[in-house]
């Protein structure tokens, strides 16, 4: 292990020491539960089979919801980038758009879709969508002069300019999309299932509160940070090692 | 006819002309066939300017440009351009990516491809960092590729925008003297822009000296028989080096008169 990950390791159990002397000593447990005991609901929760369930629904939201975004906002970015009339022509729809947080659309999407999964994929491919589609616009806005000048001197037409040098100058910049919808997502995913769902973290929290768990609250938060730590070291690890010619800065 | 000749061209950014935004004005330059031409001026002085239009960049406000007595329409694989900077090389390609490129875009095969790109990178010393990307390399290896990327494609016109401008002094010698190998067996017609007379000495067959801009024009040509490979130490070097360095000595001593006055 790296002395980095030593150091940060030491910060992790530091914290959770620290918490846990403050918990026993100042806190009850209803208001603030020590680590330990947090973990222990944890884990009587796993042994049940009720964590993996939670974890198991909001990860396969995420990931459908990822996956579609991911494709759709590329496709758009690119397409986009590759034709200027249709910039042109849906830019100013993408700026309506945009300030609109995901979550606002949580009521019309439960009149359409229901409180079934559809209407969480709906919301999370939404959010996935708009940041790689913002950022992939971003990274052929970037202006590369000299680039552009040497594929028209050594025979670049307009397609093979963006086929050989404006799309892949992109591609960091739709992987760095994906990672911040990513993380977006699961803010989305969080609220939908609190509002809106049976099963999930975001409903474990809720629920734990209606039934004064605290330890409950923590598990499914302390769920959703281990969520999204292997969700995100998966995705930068498995473009690193796919997308390694693109010097991602990550 | 002239193999390359600018006629009265004039440029300028902007609508109207004023006191300030005329590049040049007025500028004749001929070039004939396998002439290694170096341009040299003081800075600001629009010789960037005479080759952007030349490689087909940017369009003359006024006269014309012309390859063969054809004006220039748009850049083209018959001028290839080795530019100031790294940028132009694609991060995302190796070495030898970068030097296909030219022969990708002709539609060559993989293999032909690969033998005559691996042949060039061979030739400016880089046959051992194929397969490195551009940020691995030193600045002086990244204008190799440049050049490799330049010559593959057999272009009888190369345009060299102060390639070695950005390198060490003993880099930039070195590749001096290779570019002097280089461009003796090849046959091209070079125009080469740069602000230092020793650079241009080492290269030229034939000399240009521009005039300080705004609305800058050429202002005298020297041609230089001296011997290849000619020496940096020898008299008749610095006899040549003195003699340039007096006309473009004014140049410079405008440019710099205006910028205390400014």
């Amino acid at each position: 292990m790296s002395r980095g990950a030593v150091r940060g390791g030491g910060a992790v159990l530091l914290f959770l020491l620290v918490w846990e002397i403050a918990a026993r000593m100042i806190f009850v447990p209803a208001v603030l539960p020590a680590p330990s005991a947090i973990a222990a609901e944890g884990w009587a929760r796993w042994l049940s089979g009720a964590l993996q369930w939670d974890v198991l629904m909001s990860a396969s939201r995420l990931a459908v919801g990822f996956a579609a975004g991911s494709l759709l906002g590329a496709f758009l970015g690119l397409l986009f980038g590759a034709f200027a009339p249709v910039r042109r022509i849906l830019e100013p729809l993408v700026q309506f758009l945009r300030f609109i947080p995901p979550i606002a659309w949580l009521t019309p999407v439960l009149i359409w879709f229901g409180i079934g999964e559809e209407g969480k994929w709906v919301l999370i491919t939404y959010t996935t969508t708009f940041m790689v589609l913002l950022n992939t616009l971003a990274g052929f806005a970037e202006q590369h002069r000299d680039r552009m000048r040497a594929a028209r001197v050594f025979g670049a037409g307009s397609w093979e300019t963006f086929r050989h040098v404006r799309l892949p100058a992109t591609v960091p910049w739709i992987l760095g999309g994906m990672r911040i919808g990513m993380g977006n997502s699961f803010q989305t995913l969080i609220v939908a299932e609190m509002l809106a769902s049976n099963e999930g973290l975001g409903q474990l929290i809720l629920n734990s509160r209606l039934q004064l768990s605290t330890e409950g609250m923590f598990v499914g938060i302390a769920g959703i940070a281990v969520l999204g730590i292997l969700a995100d070291s998966a995705f930068r690890a498995a473009t690193r090692r796919m997308f390694q010619r693109y010097r991602l800065g990550w | 006819m002239s193999f390359i000749a600018f006629r009265e061209v004039g440029f300028r950014y902007g609508e109207r002309e004023d006191a300030g935004n005329s590049i040049l004005r007025g500028l004749d330059l001929e070039i004939s066939r396998g002439t290694f031409y170096v341009l040299l001026g003081p800075s600001g002085c629009g010789k960037t300017t005479a080759l952007n239009l030349l490689a087909g960049f940017e369009a003359p406000r006024s006269g014309s440009v012309l390859v063969e007595g054809r004006p220039v329409q748009q850049p083209g694989m018959d001028r290839v351009v080795i530019f100031q900077g790294d940028d132009s090389l694609y991060p995302w390609l190796t070495a030898l990516e970068n030097v296909e490129f030219p022969l990708r875009m002709m539609g060559l095969g993989a293999a032909e491809r690969r033998s005559r790109a691996e042949a060039w990178l061979a030739r400016v010393g880089l046959a051992n960092h194929a397969a490195k990307f551009p940020h691995q390399l030193s600045g002086g290896m990244k204008q190799r590729i440049q050049i490799a990327r330049a010559l593959v494609c057999d272009a009888p016109v190369l345009l060299m925008d102060e390639p070695f401008g950005a390198l060490d002094a003993q880099t930039r010698t070195i590749l001096q003297d290779e570019l002097v190998d280089i461009c003796a067996g090849s046959g091209a017609t070079v125009l080469f822009i740069t602000h230092d007379i020793a650079e241009a000495i080492i290269l030229a067959d034939r000399i240009g000296v521009m005039r300080a801009g705004p609305g800058s024009a050429l202002k005298d040509e020297f041609e230089l028989d001296l011997p290849r490979p000619r020496n940096r130490g020898s008299v008749e070097f610095a006899a040549v080096y003195d003699r340039i360095q007096r006309v473009l000595g004014e140049e410079v001593q405008k440019v710099v008169m205006r910028e205390a006055a400014a």
